[in-house]
């Protein structure tokens, strides 16, 4: 017994450091990324501004014919007014956190579900990961935009069903990362000896295989974040997302295509501000593959 | 003996890494006669397949060729316009090369790939077509009317070699260069490559290059020998010549170390000692005294250059194998680590 | 290349689809009964009028009945009911039509798409690391980080709007008025496949890039073939294989990005139907045409398979 729990310290003091020695490096390299760092400094002033919209917006988002209709962008209205003389920008504000709440919140609950679906999959294999495997694939097979918007029809469009319906539309690319990082981890050198160590599945998942992945992992779910605002900007487009007067990047371009002709700026300042965040995930999320997988290059 | 159909002249070839350049052909200079069948050995790294692939301007990015000419009828094929030397390649000189798995293309089919060949010189469709079949029948590839239609991975790995041996002969070239064309093979099907190469060398009188590591196939098949080391020539000469009486002591040990039949039993098979040399800093004087059994002072510091040591051969030695018999024992020596064999400059090693 | 074995392949996945259709709408027609309420009740209808109508649709029968009626309307007569909104109207010929009419869309995009994306993906590749290669990389970031209804409000008011008026309306992109022409197909398809027209450009790009380094490149070469011969049917036929293998998921991005395009630019196919009876509360056409596109999705994703066949001929089914 002695000699099986110096082999599992050994083996765990052997990862640390490795460890380390990882996350510093991929911090360093990622540093030197400068479309990464931009991306990363317009994410940070978001996440404030959507902080800030908790306290303070310039006008109450909701509130009604406070500037005229359309009113172009103005001094006092930064962003201009919408068809029934709403403030955009304040509605702009409002729509960031709605963004965030779904891309962030969508990874965090595909992680929960994707991950141990993945590792029981990839370290149990057999029948488990046929089973597992099959369902996976039908999940692709089914059009997710379409399952989606009939959720939210089902369930009602509510913020937590629209992420709902979002992962279970979209979990299985982390659940098929996930099983290959664990089949080719588990033949690692240190899961072996955790496992001769008499270490129960349960702690080489979780506690050896799991963090192992956390790279990947982060890669995974930095892209999935611009994924899942653009699924709930679709929904929210054609009408089935975030509900009136709750506003929503994808509602706020939709209620402006039809004054496209005489007032633009409704469409395009949610649609710019959409696009420059979903860039924004997408070159931090390359960024964080360079970092994190110096091997892997595009 | 007639003007030589190749001349090579000083060829240099660089690859500009991110660590510097590598000049992985340094002043390479032969000739090739008429129907001639010449061996180009060294090990790998010695600039034997990029002299070859340089001869047709093949060289991969990085790699350029800086120097030097290439003459074939008169013309220097280095100084040709693309669309000039596209047409020298596939016709007058063709090649095949080392690994048939990965140099035919996977989504043709294998007698797509050589009609293609033949068509590229403006051959008609249907001619060439029948000649594939000829050819392929020539390459001693059964069933050859069926095969055509196969895709490479339906063929063995012989099989694939001799497909692109017969495209190599598909525009009946003046020269034929192989660049280690049984290395990736089975050793039974090795021996029937080189026998088919060698008949065709001899029945259709096209002049072939075998670019090679491997001591045996060049003396079952060439006449002639050039020994590359670090990306030159450190010897040449006629087979017979080489292999009685080499002069070189990198071609010396090159022969001690292949396997014998005639081999007494207690003689062990020796390696070269020590590892090719980094050629982005490639060692002052010889390039090879770092492994060299019988180096002596002037070795460290001067290069030598090819000198005649004998009828039709030429070494780049300042020893010679003639005097390393003579001085330091060669012929009894067993361990041949570098510098082993000196008598000479004991004392006097950096 | 086709062989008995993917003829048996083919069999067996069209009996797949079947399957799958009647399941996706199964689920989908449950789902929806077990709904409170139902597509009459927003009528404020009372007492014999709204019995009526329920009897008129079968919806007084216990599910299990309406179940089974719906699915053998489906399977023996390809019936998918009436509209509930729209008395009288039936769907499966409304439905059928509008297929037409998405699967025409999304086959231009798609062939725009694939076609764009590789042009662009082989120049980058052919001119690496030069600014051409910088240009088409740094835009086709851009082009899969726009939303394809943002692209489409562009190109609207670009076309649709500001050349409009620049030309005094002799260049003008008529919205709403669906024909089915040339001339108003080729916006939306472009919107539609511009973001996955990036995707395939990048992998093009990469596996050209990957390709052009094989021995049989070189062989190809060393044959005295013409540049343009070895990029075209050498390089690009083996950089195919990997892009195929996102073909599936453009296939069905396309599909349901074709939802939003079709509202925009107001065109008559099954998305802007599924959008808006969604709206309307008229589950009969939510399960007709969800029922169509999964027929769909199954179909495209079986030609997708049959195209790797074609492409390379390592693959058998």
């Amino acid at each position: 017994m002695a000699t099986a729990t110096t082999t599992a310290q050994v083996s765990e003091a052997e990862i640390l450091p490795e460890q380390q020695t990882l996350w510093s490096d991929a911090w360093r390299r990622l540093k030197r990324n400068r479309l990464a760092l931009v991306a990363t400094i317009y994410l940070v002033f978001l996440i404030v501004v959507a902080l800030v919209a908790l306290v303070y917006t310039p006008y109450r988002m909701s509130a009604v014919g406070i500037a005229p209709t359309y009113a172009p962008p103005s001094a006092a209205h930064w962003f201009g007014a919408d068809s029934i003389g709403r403030d955009v920008l304040s509605r702009l504000m409002v729509g960031a956190q709605v963004s965030l709440i779904v891309g962030v919140g969508t990874q965090l609950l595909v992680i929960a579900v994707g991950v141990p679906i993945g590792l029981l999959a990839g370290y149990y294999r057999g029948w488990l990961d046929s089973v597992l495997t099959f369902i996976i694939n039908v999940f692709y097979g089914i059009p997710d935009l379409l399952v989606a918007m009939i959720m939210v029809f089902l369930l009602g469009p509510s913020l937590t069903n629209i992420i709902v319906a979002i992962v279970v539309t979209r979990w299985m690319d982390m659940a098929r990362l996930m099983r290959g990082q664990t089949m080719s981890l588990r033949e690692r050198e240190f899961i072996e000896a955790a496992r001769a160590s008499g270490a129960k599945p349960a702690r080489i998942l979780f506690g050896h295989i799991f963090p192992n992945a956390l790279g990947p992992i982060i890669v995974q779910a930095t892209f999935g974040v611009p994924a899942a605002i653009l699924f709930e900007a679709f929904l929210s487009f054609l009408g089935v997302g975030v509900q009136p007067p709750t506003p929503s990047w994808g509602s706020m371009a939709s209620d402006g295509i039809s004054a496209l002709e005489y007032a633009p700026h409704i469409v395009l300042v949610p649609s710019i501000a959409l696009s420059l965040t979903l860039l924004a995930f997408n070159f931090l999320g390359d960024g964080l593959r360079d970092a994190l997988d110096p091997r892997q290059k595009r | 003996m007639a003007t030589p159909i190749l001349q090579v002249r000083d060829l240099r070839t660089q690859f500009m890494t991110d660590g510097g350049i590598v000049t992985a052909v340094d002043g390479v200079s032969f000739d090739l006669h008429q129907g001639e069948s010449l061996g180009i050995v060294g090990e790998s790294g010695s600039g034997k397949s990029v002299t070859a692939l340089s001869l047709l301007r093949l060289v991969p990015d990085p790699g350029r060729v800086v120097g030097g000419k290439v003459l074939f009828k008169n013309q220097d094929l280095l100084q040709l316009t693309d669309d000039e030397i596209r047409e020298v390649r596939g016709r007058d000189i063709s090649m095949i090369f080392q690994d048939p798995q990965s140099s035919l293309n996977p989504v043709l089919r294998t007698g797509f790939q050589i009609d293609e060949a033949m068509l590229a010189h403006g051959r008609p469709k249907a001619e060439a077509h029948a000649r594939t079949v000829d050819l392929l029948k020539q390459v001693r590839i059964p069933a050859a009317e069926s095969r055509v239609k196969d895709f490479p991975h339906q063929l063995s790995g012989g099989m694939r070699q001799r497909a692109m041996i017969a495209m190599g002969l598909s525009n009946a070239p003046q020269i034929l260069i192989a660049d280690e064309p049984t290395t990736a093979l089975d050793v039974t099907v090795q021996a029937q490559i080189l026998e088919l190469l060698g008949d065709l060398n001899r029945e259709l009188g096209a002049a072939v290059i075998m670019i090679t590591h491997n001591m045996g196939v060049v003396a079952g098949l060439c006449t002639r020998v050039i020994v590359m080391y670090a990306g030159q020539i450190v010897e040449q000469g006629t087979v017979e010549q080489i292999f009685a009486n080499p002069q070189h002591p990198y071609t010396w040990s090159l022969l001690r170390s292949m396997p014998r039949v005639d081999a007494v039993r207690h003689e062990r098979l020796r390696s070269i000692e020590g590892i090719a040399p980094d050629l982005l800093h490639p060692p002052a004087g010889c390039r090879f005294h770092p492994r060299c059994p019988f180096r002596i002072e002037k070795c460290y510091t001067d290069e030598p250059v090819l000198e005649e040591h004998g009828p039709d051969n030429l070494a780049a030695c300042w020893v010679t194998m003639d005097r390393a018999r003579k001085e330091m024992g060669a012929d009894d020596l067993v361990d041949i680590r570098p510098g082993a064999g000196s008598g000479v400059h004991k004392g006097q090693v950096k | 290349m086709f062989t008995r074995g993917t003829l048996i392949y083919v069999s067996q996945r069209l009996v797949l689809i079947v399957f799958t259709v009647l399941a996706v709408s199964s689920i989908v027609f449950l789902g929806i009964h077990r709904l409170p309420g139902d597509a009459l009740f927003s009528e404020h209808l009372h007492g014999d009028a709204y019995q009526n109508l329920l009897h008129h649709y079968g919806l007084d029968q216990p599910l299990q009945t309406q179940y089974w009626n719906y699915v053998v309307g489906v399977v023996t007569r390809g019936d998918l009911g009436e509209s509930l909104v729209n008395r009288g109207l039936k769907i499966t010929p409304i439905v059928t039509r509008e297929l037409g009419v998405s699967v025409t869309v999304g086959l231009f995009a798609l062939v725009f798409t694939v076609g764009l994306g590789m042009v662009l993906g082989v120049f980058a590749a052919v001119r690496q690391n030069t600014w051409v290669d910088y240009l088409l990389t740094t835009t086709s970031v851009i082009g899969y980080s726009m939303p394809n209804f943002v692209i489409a409000s562009l190109l609207i008011l670009v076309f649709g709007i500001w050349l409009q008026n620049l030309t005094q309306g002799a260049f003008f992109y008529q919205l709403g008025t669906w024909t089915g022409g040339i001339d108003q197909l080729w916006l939306p398809a472009f919107a539609l496949g511009f973001p996955y027209a990036s995707i395939v450009a990048r992998l093009t790009r990469a596996s050209m890039l990957e390709v052009i380094r094989q021995d049989y490149i070189r062989t190809a070469r060393a044959k005295g073939l013409r540049e343009t011969v070895i990029m075209v049917r050498h390089a690009l036929r083996n950089a195919l294989i990997p892009v195929i293998t996102i073909l599936g998921p453009l296939v069905m991005g396309i599909i349901t990005g074709g939802v939003v395009i079709e509202n925009i630019f107001g065109i008559p196919g099954l998305g802007k139907e599924f959008a808006q009876s969604i709206l309307n509360r008229d589950y009969a056409i939510v399960i007709g045409v969800f029922t169509m596109y999964a027929a769909l999705v199954g179909l495209a994703n079986l030609i997708v398979d049959l195209t790797y066949v074609v492409i390379d001929p390592r693959i058998r089914y």
